[in-house]
């Protein structure tokens, strides 16, 4: 199948070889996935505890959430490329784990939830921001934001646990 | 007493071995503790990165700290206890690993610098001094620090 081939041959890239290889090239990236899983999840938990009304407040941080943003998204960057570098370490073997294909779809749901509510929920933002409990359609986000996250992280430990 | 009697004895405990037992319960203490890490360091991101004037400066530093300083300490609790889990769990991987001490004493730094920052911002200065901005950056390397010595403690061995 084609899909094995390509797996293959990004498996033999000289840099894939090098990350497998290397002493310490693969615990450092790993090192840097995980601290840059931590700050996505540790700014996105400030605005999705706040949709599901568990932090009680008296002002919006509607202004705070989104400051934290290009530091969400730089450090999501961040873990997508090391992901990217540990994959094609061992890409024949993580592409058949069943732990990380659920991991991947776990963060394509993430994804669809984040522009659901970017779009769709997040519109009228100003009319319930100062609201102590906000609608239910971002509590809701908000409570699949935190659940999906932590499958994905969930799965993602599994896939060490379960490599042959 | 040394560290490999009190290992050996932790080994020989029921509680490490109904976790060496149960091959689910470190994968998910792990996750636990993960997730935990993201909750501690979501909530130290926002007080140094206030600190240090880079975001939320419409809020004053102290309205951030009552806000989220008991979260970051709602964090540790739970990393504690996930910690100690680990440690019975397999107590020569991590006790007799010199990465773990690393990690503890760069922990010690973090929770002391935090608990510095606290009161400085308690003292209600509207722009904070440049000592507090440097300590604020410093306080977030020694985070990313005690992260990085906990991935490697698997490599250490």
């Amino acid at each position: 199948m084609i899909i094995d081939v390509i797996l293959q041959a990004i498996y033999d890239w000289p840099l894939s070889q090098a990350i497998r290889e290397g002493s310490s090239l693969f615990p450092t990236i790993e090192a840097l996935h995980v601290v840059a899983i931590a700050t996505v999840l540790g700014t996105i938990c400030i605005l999705d505890l706040r949709l599901v009304g568990v932090a009680a407040h008296t002002r919006s941080i509607a202004r705070l959430s989104r400051e934290l943003l290009p530091v969400t998204w730089g450090a999501f960057m961040l873990a997508v490329v090391c992901g990217g570098l540990l994959f094609i370490s061992n890409a024949v073997v993580y592409f058949g784990n069943t732990n990380f294909r659920a991991k991947m779809a776990l963060m394509a749901l993430a994804g669809l939830n984040m522009v659901v509510f970017h779009f769709v929920t997040q519109r009228n933002f100003r009319d319930w921001d100062e609201a102590e409990v906000p609608p239910a359609a971002a509590r809701l986000a908000g409570l699949l934001s935190l659940l999906l996250w932590a499958g994905v992280v969930f799965f993602g430990r599994r896939v060490g646990f379960t490599l042959r | 007493m040394s560290l490999q009697t009190v290992s050996d004895w932790l080994y020989a405990s029921p509680l490490s071995q109904a976790i060496q037992n149960n091959d689910w319960v470190i994968p998910t203490v792990q996750s636990v503790h993960i997730l935990a890490i993201a909750v501690l360091f979501g909530s130290a991101l926002v007080l140094n990165l206030r600190l240090a004037g880079v975001t939320g400066t419409m809020h004053p530093p102290l309205d951030l700290f009552v806000r989220y300083q008991p979260r970051l300490w709602a964090g540790l609790g739970v990393l504690v206890v996930t910690g100690l889990l680990m440690v019975v769990g397999e107590p020569e991987r991590v006790l007799m690993n010199a990465v773990f001490w690393w990690k503890m004493g760069l922990l010690t730094c973090a929770v002391l610098l935090t608990v510095t920052l606290k009161a400085i911002a308690g003292s209600r200065l509207a722009s904070p001094p440049l000592a507090a901005r440097v300590l604020a950056a410093i306080t977030l390397v020694v985070w990313v620090a005690v992260m990085f010595c906990g991935s490697w403690i698997a490599y250490a061995i």
